[in-house]
């Protein structure tokens, strides 16, 4: 029987490919913030103070867009770091 | 051997030499012994046959085990892809909702102090050429 264990070995079928898909479906939740921030309207005759701080405003509202899309993606990239598999939680 | 030994002794000859030498002690041994090695032989080739299909037993099980834990292991690495996949997107959609929200409220509040800032007293006029020259600036002149 001593051939018989090698056999064992050797007989296993081949390791299956299809866990070796790279494809990963990522959240597009992220995406939700991107709202494009429209530009001011102007009309000849509006008080130039008043557009630039309308577009100032425009620009903090982009800025803070920005930021929060930066944040969901750096918690999105966080959570697929931390995600194991049931009963391999980290140490 | 049986054929050859009867050609050249003669079949008649060597039967009774056949049964004069078993008839001696010596033939009796040798008879036994014979008997004794063919059973033995018989026997160890028996226990291999046995072996052989005991083996080709275990390896098929071995197979079947290796595939069906194969299986339930992709089945559950699966699940568990999905699952993460869920619990992520529920949690982002959450914080999503949050953020939008504020900047949303961010948004308002500073339109309103536009609009404080606007009831003020006035500077200077925009000039009509100065919407021309932003669309432009943009690449957004109209043709």
């Amino acid at each position: 029987m001593t051939g018989c264990s090698a056999a064992l070995k050797n007989d296993l079928p081949p390791a299956s490919t299809e866990r070796l898909d790279l494809s990963v479906d990522i959240s597009a939740a992220c995406e939700k913030l991107d709202k494009e921030v429209p530009h001011p309207v102007i009309r000849p005759g509006d008080d130039s103070d008043t557009i630039i701080l309308t577009y100032a405003a425009a620009l903090e509202v982009a800025n803070a867009t920005i930021g929060a899309d930066r944040e969901c993606k750096q918690d999105l990239r966080a959570r697929y770091k931390a995600a194991q598999l049931a009963g391999k939680e980290k140490q | 051997m049986l054929g050859l030994a009867w050609t050249i002794f003669g079949g008649r000859q060597f039967l009774l030499g056949a049964i004069k030498f078993f008839s001696t002690p010596l033939g009796q041994i040798v008879a036994v012994a014979g008997a004794l090695v063919l059973t033995a032989v018989t026997t160890d080739v028996h226990a291999r046959i046995r072996d052989r299909a005991v083996c080709n037993g275990r390896i098929e099980a071995n197979n079947v085990a290796w595939q069906e834990r194969e299986l339930q292991a992709k089945a559950a690495y699966d699940q568990a892809r999905a699952k993460r996949d869920q619990d992520i997107d529920a949690a982002l959609e959450k914080r999503v909702t949050e953020k939008a929200g504020s900047i949303q409220q961010l948004a308002e509040r500073l339109a309103l102090q536009v609009k404080v800032h606007e009831a003020t007293a006035p500077t200077c006029r925009v000039s009509p050429g100065l919407i021309d020259r932003r669309d432009r600036l943009l690449g957004r002149a109209k043709k």
